[in-house]
Formats: structure tokens, sequence, C-alpha cells
């Protein structure tokens, strides 16, 4: 009986454990979680990246999708972004996770080309970093610190931008006011608490098979 | 509350306007059904993808008292994209455009309409019972708990084999 009773509150504790681990949108993981380890994802440029070979103070994750017109909508603003911090201790690592034609390595490789891409992008064929960090949008952003714990998640600004058939691209939100990923990593290299740790992801659905 | 617009009279397949109150209020407008609502998108090829099942289902399950409807969640500022929804729903509906299916936008920002709904992205699925309560969520919200057609198809079953 006491066995029965014992076991039945494990079960609550770790029901209860992985909803307080679920962030406020995120059901996977929560600010301060620590990075998932990924090992020799295979990189648009023939090298293969694991979460051990990077040695900047920051890391920043960021899920993308070629196909997506959202992403494409915020590309360049993410090129402008790495360049941005380029003189500082960050890494950028974009990973694509969708197992459809156009969004695997080689056309990973077209896309980052045609968009001059300035930062590490690899391809989670097995699904599980995008997994791990409850990723089901894209874009969506993911910030480390130096202890690799996380210290945002979620929009890399608060006006979406989507590309149009035209090639035209228009901010959801108007003028972008509040730069969430830039503000995340400045506070994240200065030891700071970011302060907007989440936002609401808005994008694309990733695949899961 | 402002009346309900609706898009172009001469299309088969017509877009009723709501904001997200009106549609709270338009959910009650289905009395005694089950009502289906698929939220979706042009720019959303999952979205894309599903529709035609659930055109299917929409044939399969509408003589047990269960009502399907679409939310269409666009950009408002970009009637463009409003057009080219209308445009495939009506390829969807090309033979039988008095379906019973019914087609709805979103009007409001779309992100607010994000926010109020709860979701995070789409596709997504809301079964409502016949009593108006939100019986199942299905989203793409968790990597680990992702939904199928079939998913759909067993929610309804279920709720019918319970009395619903």
């Amino acid at each position: 009986m006491t066995k029965t009773l014992n076991l039945a509150g494990l079960m609550i504790l770790i029901l209860c454990s992985s909803s307080i681990h679920a962030g406020q949108y995120n059901q996977i993981i929560n600010i301060g979680d620590a990075l998932p380890a990924f090992t020799q994802l295979p990189g648009i440029d023939g090298n293969q990246l694991s979460s051990t070979d990077i040695k900047e103070d920051v890391l920043v994750l960021v899920i993308l999708a070629n196909h997506c017109p959202w992403v494409k909508g915020m590309d360049q603003d993410l090129v402008q972004l790495v360049d941005s911090f380029k003189e500082q201790s960050v890494k950028v690592v974009a990973f694509g996770v969708n197992l459809r034609e156009d969004d695997r390595l080689a056309a990973m490789k077209v896309h980052a080309e045609k968009n001059g891409y300035n930062f590490s992008y690899v391809f989670d064929e097995s699904q599980q970093l995008g997994r791990s960090l409850g990723a089901t949008r894209t874009p969506e952003y993911f910030v480390f610190n130096q202890d690799r714990k996380l210290t945002y998640m979620g929009l890399l600004y608060n006006s979406p931008a989507k590309m149009n058939a035209d090639g035209s691209i228009r901010h959801i939100n108007g003028e972008v006011s509040e730069h969430y990923v830039s503000d995340a990593i400045k506070a994240t290299l200065a030891g700071n608490p970011v302060a907007v740790p989440e936002t609401r992801a808005h994008g694309c659905s990733v695949k899961y098979e | 509350m402002c009346s309900i617009q609706s898009s172009k009279a001469d299309n088969a397949v017509a877009l009723q306007y709501v904001d997200y109150e009106q549609w709270t209020t338009q959910l009650a407008q289905y009395p005694d059904k089950i009502v289906v609502v698929d939220f979706w998108a042009t720019w959303c090829s999952s979205c894309l993808e599903r529709f035609p099942h659930m055109v299917t289902m929409n044939k399969n399950f509408q003589n047990k008292g269960i009502q399907f409807v679409s939310m269409l969640l666009e950009d408002p500022q970009e009637p463009e994209a409003i057009e080219r929804a209308e445009r495939f729903l009506n390829k969807q509906f090309t033979t039988e455009p008095n379906s019973g299916f019914d087609h709805y936008f979103m009007t409001e920002n779309l992100m607010i309409s994000f926010e109020k709904l709860d979701l995070i992205g789409i596709p997504a699925v809301f079964i409502y019972d016949r009593q108006g309560q939100l019986a199942h969520r299905l989203t793409g919200d968790n990597p680990n708990n992702q939904f199928s057609e079939q998913d759909i198809e067993n929610a309804l079953n279920q709720m019918l084999s319970n009395g619903q």
C-alpha cells in the first residue's frame, strides 16, 4: 500500500515537474534550462557541428525553414543581427528540422547562398534538437549564456515580417519597436537578466515526423 | 455588435468576416451540433495540405450533426492573401459549393488573433461539443504531441460513441 502511494506520489511529482519546466508558451523548456547537447550536425559548409565545439560567451540558436514566408521575411534582419555582433563573443547557429525536400540540406545551401547567410546553418535530420528545444515555429530564437542556460526564447522582434509572392516584405505590426533577440544578447553578454525572456513565437509550423 | 460582413456574393464559397468577439457569439449559432473549427492560412503549407481531408471529413460526418467550419487567419492588411484564400476555397468546393462547410475570416491583427485564441501556430483544430464546450484542442504546439487527420476523426467518433 505504502509502495503504491509512494509510486503515485512520485508520478504526481514528475507530472508537476514537467509542467513547471514548460515556459509560458514553450511546452518543453523554460528559461534557465540547459542547452540540449547536439552532436555532429551536418552544415551547409560541409563541416559538422557539435554543441561542445562552440566556445563563444553567448550562443543563439534559431530554427529556420527555407520554404517559410516568415523566414524569408526576416532573413536580411537576421544577417544584420549577426553582423552587428561580429566583434563580440556571440555565435549564431541556425538549424533546419523539416524533412521536406525544399527544407533539407541541399536546399539549405542554395537558400543560404542566395540570402548571404553569415552564420552556421546545420541540418537536424533526427529532429532531436528541435524536439528538445520545444521548437514548433519557424523562425524561433533561443539565446543561451556562457553556462549554456537559456535566457530568452521566441520572436526576433515585435513585428514579424512575411515575404509575399511578389517578393515584397511586410511587418504585421508596422515598424519594429522592440528587438527582443538583440536586447537579450546584450543583456546576456553583460550578465544581466533579460527584460522580456519569452515571447510567443510566430511563423510556419515545424513538421515533426 | 456589428453585423457579420460577407465576401463577394457571387462567390460559390463566401468568407464571413468576424472579429474575435463576433466569433465567440457566432459559435453559439450552431445549437446542438458538434462544431469542428479548422484554423488555417494560405501562408501555412501544412494547412493547405490538410484542407482536402477536412472537406472529406465534412462529407462523412455532416449527417451526424457535425458542423465543419474553417477560420482563416491572414493579415487583414493584406487583401491579396484574402483573395488567394477565397480562390483556394472555391477550388476545394468546385463540385459542391453548398457543402454545409462554413468559412470565416478573423479580422483581428494576426498576432492578436493568436493571442486571443491562445495558439502558437496553425494548423490547429478545435472541437466543441453539442453544449458549446471546447472538448478537443488539437495543435502542433508540442513537438511530442502533434496531431493528424486520424486524430480528428478519432476524436469525433469518440464523441459520437459517448452519446454526443
